[in-house]
This record gives C-alpha cells, structure tokens and sequence, in this order.
C-alpha cells in the first residue's frame, strides 16, 4: 500500500510539473552535454579531420583536379558545424575560437580582404598553425574556406592548377588545419573539464549552465530569424538583398538554416528530457515545425527572396521561426526554472 | 505602470529578506551596487563584496538602471529603467529605501544622475514626453528631493551624464534616439538619429557647447560616460545603422572639447556587435575598459596613448566598475556571474561564487573607496 500510494504521488508531481530542483538543473546540465553537445562536437571534430586529408590528397594531385572529394568534405564539415553552430558555452567561447570557425555576417568584404591578403603575400612561414592564428579571423574558417572553393576564379586554378593554385592549396590546407585543430580542441575539453566540472556541480553553476544553453538557443533562433532570413529578405522584395543569404556560394543558404533549428529542437529536447509534455511538448514541437518548413524552402534562398513568385516561401519559414522564438522564449524559461540574462537581448 | 510610494513600499515589504544572509562591510572595504533580478525574475539593487557576501538586496518594483552614490556616502539613488516613473533613495549600509520620487508630471526618467560634488543637488536625464525633447531635471536632496528646476540637454534622448572635474560643467550623453512612452523604448527617429554630447553649465543651464561625431556617424547613439580626473570624459556608443556597417564605438572627449574616436584592430572591433554597454575608467584613471553584451567581449584601452590593449571574453558582460587594484575592472554580467579582469589576466577570473545565482544588469558602482 505505501508503495502504491508513493506511486500516485510520484504521478501526481509529474502530471502537476513540479519546477525543477537543484539537483534537476545538474541533470538537466548534464542531459544536454552528453546528448547534444559531446556527439556534436565529436562529429565535428571527425568531419574537419577528414576535411584536412582531403585537401591534402587533392593538392598532391597533379592538375587538371577533381574537387568533388574536397566539396564534399566542405559539405560535410559545414554540415557538422551547422548542428553545433549557435553554442558559445563552454571551450568555443574560449581564445575567439568562435569566430575563427566562420564569419558571417561578413562586414567590409572582410572575408575576400583576408583572402587577398594571404594569396599576395610572399612568405610561407605565415601557414605555421601559430602564425595562421595571427591573421584576421575572417580568413582563417568556414567562411573563407567555401570562398576558396567555390568563387569561380579560385575554383578554377585550383583545379587547373595555374597559379596562384600552389598559393591556393596552401591557404586550403592551413584552414583545414586550423578547423581541425580547434574542434579537435573544443570535444577534448569538454570531456576532459567542462563535462567533469558539470557533473561535480554546485547549484549555481549548475543552473549557470542550463541558463546559457537556454540562452543560446534563443540566440540562434534570433540569428536565423533576424539575420540569415530577415538579412536576405530585406524590409520589402525592392529590398532584397540575396547575397546576404549565408554560404549562398555553395548553395547551401536553405540547407544551413535547416540543420540550425533541428540543433534548436535538438537542444530543447535535451534540456526538457524524456518527460516533456504540455508546454514542454510545444516548445519542441513549434521548433521542429520550422525545420520542417525549412526543408521546403528553396537552396537559392537569396534568390527566391527577391523572386516574386518564390518570396512567400522564405517569409512563411521566417514567420515560423519567429513564433518558435516567441513560444520558447516564454515556456523554456520556466519549465526550467531559471531566467535568462537580459543584457545583451535587452540593454540600454 | 505608473508606481506611487505606497505601491513601491508595498513590493519593497513584500519580498526582502528570504534566503539572504547580510553582513556588514568593514571599513574601507570596496562595496559594488547593480541592478539585478534573482532566479525568479524579480528585480532588485543589491551590494556585494568581492569575496561574494551580499551588503543587501532590496526589491524593485519594476527593473533598476543606473545607481549613484551621494557624495560624503551619505545615500544611494536607483534610477529606473527607462522610460522610468521613479527614483529611489536608499541607505547605502542596509539599502533601507527612504524615500521614492516619482518622475514629474510629463517627464520620465532615462536611467542616469548624478550628483554635484557637493552632494547639495541630484541632477537625473529626462524626457519631456510631449516634446520628445531631452531635460536634465534638478532635485534638491537636502530638501526631500523635491524637484527645483529642470534643464535643456539641447538633444533628444539624453542617457548617461557627468560633472566635469572642478563641480560646475555637466557632459551629457544625447543619445539622440526619441521614443514616446506610449511606444515603449521604440526609437522614433530610426535610421536618422541626432546623438551629440553636450557641456552645461550646471548652475545656469547654459549651453556652454555641442559635440557631433559627424554625418556619417549620425546613427551611432552616445550613451554611457566616464570622465577622469584630468577632465577626459570617455563614452561609449550603440551603431544603430545598418547591422553590416562596422563603426568605431569607443570615444574621449578631451578636456579642450575635442572628440576622437579609438581604434582597435577589425576584428576586435567586429566582435563588439557594434554595442557597448557600459564604460568604465580604472583606479587609476589610466586604462579604458568597454563592455559588449552582445559581443560577450571587455576591451580595453590606455587612456593616454590611446593604445588599444586587448580584449576578454565573458558571456553576457555590461556591468563595469574599477576593481581596488589599479588596472583591473570587475564585470558583472546577465548569466555568469561577477569576475575581474585587467592587464595582468589572461581571461575574466570568476569572484564571489554565489553571487552567481544573480542576474546582474547594465551597469556596476563601486561605491566604498578602499583606504
């Protein structure tokens, strides 16, 4: 009998939704860095490594060149990125490694400036992993990395192997390096101290963490909504702007978003647990129905921005983006017990 | 939202107290005050030590801004948020309130004041709402607070102000954004901003001059102050332009009425956001630190070279106030917590441990002097 009735009581509290304790924000801290952040980082780690053999591979080769194996790698580790992206908890906020993986938004061309400025200088001393880290961070990640390979003049002689193509691969292979190296770096300490120090927390850095995973993730619905959609989409058609659209060279604008928000119903779902329902539920669900639209969203997503017939598709995964915004920003919170920070999404 | 003493004290009586454990300062002893909220969202002004113990923590009825410390210590003074109704007036030991003013008829609080280095006056930024015009409202503290005259800052949207060393000469940072309270905090003059910063007369009301960053800088707002000995004030802006542009956001006004913007390396200054939050000068006067919450970024500068020096990373960081030693500043930030940083570090060392649990606003005071 004591034991049905602490049955009942046990569903009573989960059906009632008990905020969560101290020792469930560990839980919770711990549940979102063993299912979402560790495999991530991992895989990301595993992509920009097979990325650095392949430039390798293809540089030794002799011209005319193939890239297919090294778009497919692009592919792969953009890809690996995308489901990690908007986290900036933890080892990737260390150092700006953040900001050495890709740049974007791009601001003065400072992308194409980078670039220039290691293919017109001399020397090679300057791909020597601690000098490379020296140079501007906008030529050093993803985003100078897609430029190389996908601009047609870069494309072309590194496939024809005119020059500056000997310049070219070098600068390739020292980006691949250093992506490799950082997310290398990233899934070692996370295992080896940030998922430690979680698992030995106290209740405020405990609730520390899960404020900041939360906090994230509606930074990057926000990043979505109001830069890779709202960039693109401009304040009417007239305004459109498609070469805002992030890694529109590779054609990959559509495709980024997509694995972003399923990184955000990813997250969600590891912050909320196995036992998520009502507005929990919602939460994950209203993300995921994004996703969903995003899958329908054209890959020229600049173009169908400023395309009349097409413009409406972009606006529908925007509206959609926003009111998964809108429902996590006022259920998370809660259902977490915690209140997210307001300095940077509401200063003066 | 409109909050009379006796609503204020009511949420005031409502909720101090639990689970705190005060302790009283020691002499000399450097104390910090910030707005902030704890777990559950309520707003507060709290003071703290850097070993993590907690002065107190009183509750707001509606979020805190910039607080100011009455010259001779005598009193502190919570600003709310803009477009604010109210001041509160607390005792700096136990941060008892003693006495709430409301904002006068057709003026709102923006957030700041100060006092004159006498301590006799509290000047506060304000809105003249049916104008949208910028008004620096005078309270005589010694007289209750009653109000005794206002001022033009000839610009709308004043923000941040300070005295200029010598007690006489107000700069007032015009932010140059109009809003309507009707319209929240939404800017009213988008994409056409009219930012300046403006040297008063603070007996007269004189406009003794206006400093503009120019035409193409019309949509960086100037808003938070910190002003040296010497008569530098530094200030520290928010680019309200297009999001791809990338503008210096970091200024001194010299003592001679010139401005100059500081230079950082492009990469440094991209990872600002184009947003500072807060400006502070170190003890000594000698080194700059800016903060950006939207970048999680502290950089910082020397005052008389000029010289950019590098920058730290810490999420959500805005509060920023000179730490005891010279060449460092704490930082208070929304989800991590309170640190130092400084010259000799690396990164932001984390202090008070538990101060943690806090989610710490806009802007820090030091309000104790160490001896």
């Amino acid at each position: 009998m004591p034991r049905l009735l602490a049955g009942i009581v046990f569903v009573l509290v989960f059906a009632f939704g008990i905020p969560a304790s101290a020792a469930d924000h560990r839980e919770t801290a711990l549940r979102a860095a063993r299912d979402f952040v560790l495999p991530r980082y991992e895989a990301l780690a595993a992509a920009t490594s097979a990325q650095v053999r392949a430039w390798a591979e293809f540089c030794k080769t002799s011209p005319p060149r193939d890239p297919a194996a090294l778009d497919a790698a692009f592919g792969a580790a953009a890809d690996a990125w995308a489901r990690i992206e908007f986290l900036r908890y933890g080892p990737i906020g260390a150092e700006f490694r953040f900001e050495r993986m890709a740049h974007w938004p791009e601001r003065r061309n400072a992308v194409s400036r980078a670039l220039s400025g290691l293919v017109a200088r001399p020397d090679a001393e300057v791909f020597a992993p601690e000098r490379f880290r020296e140079t501007s961070v906008a030529g050093q990640g993803l985003s100078a990395l897609e430029r190389l390979l996908f601009e047609d003049e870069t494309r072309s002689a590194l496939r024809s192997g005119a020059p500056p193509a000997e310049r070219l691969c070098r600068i390739g292979q020292a980006i691949a390096n250093a992506l490799a190296s950082t997310s290398r770096d990233v899934a070692d300490e996370w295992r080896r101290d940030t998922l430690p120090a979680l698992e030995n927390a106290g209740e405020a850095q405990a609730r520390e963490a899960v404020t900041r995973f939360a906090t994230e993730l509606m930074t990057g619905l926000q990043v979505v909504e109001e830069l890779k959609l709202g960039g693109p989409l401009g304040r009417g058609i007239d305004a459109a702007r498609p070469s805002l659209a992030e890694m529109w060279r590779s054609g990959r604008a559509a495709r980024t978003i997509r694995l972003n928000l399923e990184a955000a119903r990813a997250l969600a779902a590891a912050l909320l647990g196995p036992q998520a329902d009502g507005e929990g539920r919602t939460v994950v669900d209203t993300i995921g129905g994004a996703s969903l639209i995003a899958e329908g969203t054209p890959e020229d997503l600049g173009e169908a921005a400023a395309d009349p017939a097409r413009r409406s598709r972009v606006v529908l995964l925007r509206d959609a983006v926003a009111s998964a915004r809108a429902v996590t920003a006022a259920a998370l919170p809660p259902i977490l017990d915690i209140t997210t920070g307001f300095n940077s999404l509401d200063g003066d | 939202m409109a909050i009379d003493r006796r609503s204020f004290l009511a949420a005031l009586g409502a909720a101090i107290g639990a689970g705190l454990a005060p302790r009283a300062a020691l002499a000399g002893e450097p104390v910090y005050v910030s707005a902030c909220a704890d777990a559950a969202g309520v707003h507060h002004v709290a003071a703290f030590s850097l070993d993590g113990s907690l002065r107190f923590a009183t509750t707001l009825p509606s979020r805190g801004h910039d607080i100011t410390l009455r010259p001779g210590g005598r009193e502190l003074v919570v600003f709310a948020r803009r477009p604010g109704n109210w001041l509160a007036v607390l005792d700096p030991g136990s941060g008892h309130v003693r006495k709430v003013v409301p904002a006068a008829p057709d003026r709102h609080f923006y957030g700041h004041g100060t006092f004159s280095p006498d301590g006799r006056l509290l000047f506060a930024t304000e809105n003249r709402i049916v104008t949208g015009e910028g008004i620096v409202g005078i309270y005589d503290a010694d007289a209750g607070y009653a109000r005794i005259g206002e001022m033009a800052t000839n610009g709308p949207g004043p923000h941040d102000l300070a005295f200029l060393p010598g007690g006489e000469r107000l700069v007032i940072a015009n932010g140059g954004v109009r809003t309507h309270p009707d319209s929240g905090r939404k800017a009213l003059n988008e994409g056409a901003l009219e930012p300046s910063l403006a040297l008063l007369r603070a007996g007269t009301g004189e406009v003794e001059s206006v400093v503009e960053l120019g035409r193409d800088l019309r949509n960086l707002s100037i808003r938070h102050l910190a002003c040296a000995p010497d008569g530098e004030t530094v200030f520290g802006c928010q680019f309200k332009g297009d999001p791809l542009d990338i503008v210096p956001l970091v200024g001194i006004l010299t003592a001679r009425g010139e401005t100059i913007l500081l230079d950082m390396p492009e990469d440094d200054l991209a990872s600002m956001a184009n947003y500072v939050g807060s400006v502070s000068l170190d003890r000594s006067g000698e080194l700059i630190a800016a903060t950006s919450p939207r970048g999680n970024v502290v950089a910082i500068w020397d005052r008389a070279s000029r010289r950019y020096l590098g920058r730290t990373r810490m999420s959500d960081v805005c509060g920023v106030a000179p730490a005891p030693q010279n060449t460092a500043f704490l930082v208070t930030s929304g989800n991590a917590g309170v640190g130092l940083t400084g010259l000799d570090r690396q990164s932001v060392e984390r202090v008070g441990g538990d101060l943690a649990r806090w989610i710490w606003d806009n802007h820090a005071r030091r309000v104790v002097p160490s001896v």
